[in-house]
């Protein structure tokens, strides 16, 4: 990508800055080296930039109601849903993030300020935030926290391995008619769970939602037992969201975990995200849970 | 007291003016402040370019989309009303929202993945697989309720039948989609134009204005046709051929404003209703009527979208129905 990251100059100003040519999703793009003002109107890559240590002057609802973002939202603008663009105009970007499908909004928010946009599935979370860092030029930020997410990774894996061994754990959430069993490459700490922390999945969730599929695969209520593993994280869809009764079912409550007390309810929004803040956040919640 | 003639001028003097109005305060109404004065300063080109943008592109393109599909989807449930001698008649019933957003689902599911310069790919191909899948829903009834010519009746039943198949398709589909496609395919299916630019307009305006000419010179078989097949016949009206063409200008007006808009229900329900309420039954001032009603109403319901959880947005089909709704039900007891 990008033909990136020359020297490391102080850009004083943000307008008339430095710039460089990167290739995003919608086409060659020119993107000041260092963004001074970034609106991030896809809620996912937030902590990304938090991160990198890049300004955000601008984020999504989302971002707001993520209990891992507490107190690192100070002087970020709500933008509300990310469909006004003259809430975007009003912040005087220079960098603006989307996804792909906020489709039709891009060309008007390449006239307020060079837009980048992304494809939410192209790219796993680790890979993701290595691009960005490539695109602001923040690779050691980067490195940084990677080398600090593997020792925190390393040391809660051998405590959980202690307490869980080769027990499997499932992570589902329901939206009160379906129940969204999710696997590694889908938020949710999927990621945590199979890939870092390399936990058992059950056998019909690495056949349906690991091995093929998006990411996740959706099931009916009758279904529960035959995905369900030892452990469960689990959830309604959205916080204070209906969970159309799934957990008062008598199916849910015969489950082996459900009596084993192996239930651990996780924040809907807090583990919809990927992003670093997020993950550190939602390792510790697992970590807890598990060696509890 | 007034004379019966004067009465549908001076109800489309007062809703031109209630557009015009709506038109300006939409004009400045947003997160961003621009003074009335500055607004005129802007349209006389001395406006900063930031102003400029935000009115030129992201204000006017969606106001001036806002009236033109509020009429096409009026006067469009004007014409399927007396065409097909049903008051509860709508673009709906033509499957044109049903037919239109399953093509944007089947659009989305199966070419959003592999689509790689997408904001060209989607702005330019949503709305065009939008306006196939309308014409074909519509044309799909039109055969089946063919029986040596097409009766209202059979029209409307084959219509729900159709409707019901296509929305259970789609419903199939979208469950299928995952959580961010199907997020783009709900808000486009629930009706929204925040995706308005002036291409958009240069390519529905055609078409929408002259089906309103059309429509308007249609206007005396409409008036027939409200009478009922037989007496249209025996009155020299050849009523299939007639229906065949108004039904067809029916469907491109709708379909031209789904593929705009997306699903709109509600608003082709309502508005040739308060026309007619407001100037009686003859299509010569019933059809300019409805289709200022619709711009009206449409206007204001985006006006109020845009503005109300602003920087957030509501569907402009909900504000629609929850805006039409009560002064819908009003007017039914009104008329008992």
């Amino acid at each position: 990508c990008g033909n990136n990251s020359e020297s490391k100059g102080s850009a004083s100003d943000s307008k008339g800055a430095e710039t460089f040519t990167y290739k995003a999703e919608n086409g060659n793009v020119k993107i000041p080296k260092h963004p001074k003002r970034v609106v991030v109107m896809a809620d996912g890559y937030y902590g990304y930039f938090k991160t990198l240590g890049i300004n955000v002057v601008g984020a999504p609802e989302n971002v707001f109601k993520n209990p891992y973002y507490k107190g690192k939202t100070n002087g970020v603008e709500n933008i509300g849903d990310g469909t006004s663009v003259e809430k975007v105009i009003d912040l005087n970007p220079d960098l603006i993030i989307v996804w792909t499908t906020q489709g039709a909004d891009i060309k008007k928010l390449e006239k307020i300020a060079p837009t980048v946009a992304v494809k939410y599935d192209k790219l796993d979370n680790i890979e993701q935030l290595k691009e960005f860092a490539k695109m602001t030029g923040t690779e050691d930020k980067a490195e940084k926290w990677l080398a600090k997410w593997d020792k925190k990774v390393a040391a809660a894996k051998t405590k959980i391995k202690k307490a869980v061994g080769d027990k499997t754990i499932s992570i589902m959430q329901t939206n009160g008619k379906d129940i969204y069993v999710f696997g590694k490459d889908f938020g949710r700490g999927g990621s945590i769970i199979y890939k870092d922390l390399g936990l058992q999945a059950t056998k019909l969730t690495k056949e349906k939602a690991i091995d093929q599929g998006p990411g996740y695969t959706s099931i009916s209520l009758e279904k529960l037992p035959d995905f369900a593993g030892d452990y469960i994280f689990a959830g309604p869809w959205q916080s204070g969201g209906d969970d159309g009764g799934v957990f008062e079912s008598s199916i849910w409550k015969n489950l082996n975990a459900v009596k084993n007390g192996h239930v651990y309810k996780m924040d809907p929004i807090g583990f919809y995200f990927t992003d670093p803040i997020s993950l550190e956040g939602q390792l510790e919640f697992i970590t807890e849970s598990l060696t509890k | 007291m007034k004379t019966k003639t004067n009465k549908p001028l001076i109800v489309m003097a007062v809703t031109f003016l209630l557009i015009v109005v709506v038109f300006f305060i939409s004009l400045n109404l947003g997160v961003i402040k621009i003074a009335p004065l500055k607004t005129l300063q802007v349209f006389f080109g001395q406006g900063t370019a930031r102003d400029e943008l935000v009115l030129f592109e992201f204000r006017l393109p969606r106001i001036i989309l806002s009236l033109l599909v509020g009429a096409g989807i009026s006067v469009a449930g004007a014409i399927l009303q007396s065409v097909s001698q049903n008051e509860l008649a709508e673009p709906g019933i033509l499957g044109i929202n049903a037919g239109g957003s399953l093509a944007v689902v089947l659009f989305i599911y199966f070419f959003q993945g592999s689509a790689s310069d997408l904001s060209f790919f989607g702005t330019f191909m949503l709305p065009f697989s939008a306006l196939a899948g309308a014409i074909l829903a519509a044309f799909l009834i039109y055969i089946l309720a063919w029986k040596k010519g097409v009766t209202p009746i059979r029209l409307i039943l084959v219509g729900i039948g159709v409707n019901a198949g296509f929305n259970a398709l789609l419903l199939i589909f979208q469950l299928k989609m995952d959580p961010h496609d199907f997020m783009q395919a709900a808000v486009w299916i629930s009706g929204s134009i925040w995706g308005a630019n002036w291409n958009m307009i240069w390519a529905i305006l055609p078409w929408i204005v002259i089906l309103l000419l059309f429509t308007l010179y249609k206007a005396r078989y409409l008036n027939i046709m409200q009478l009922g097949d037989q007496l249209a016949t025996g009155l020299g009206t050849a009523v299939e051929k007639e229906r065949r063409i108004l039904l067809l200008a029916a469907v491109t007006l709708a379909a031209s404003c789904v593929a705009a808009a997306g699903g709109i229900a509600f608003l082709g329900l309502i508005a040739p209703h308060v026309a007619r309420r407001l100037t009686g039954p003859r299509h010569q001032t019933l059809i300019p009527v409805s289709a200022f009603i619709g711009s009206f109403l449409f206007l204001l319901a985006d006006t109020l979208a845009r503005n109300v959880l602003a920087p957030s947005e509501i569907p402009v089909g909900l504000v629609i129905s929850v805006l039409g709704a009560p002064y819908f039900i009003y007017l039914l007891m009104k008329a008992n």
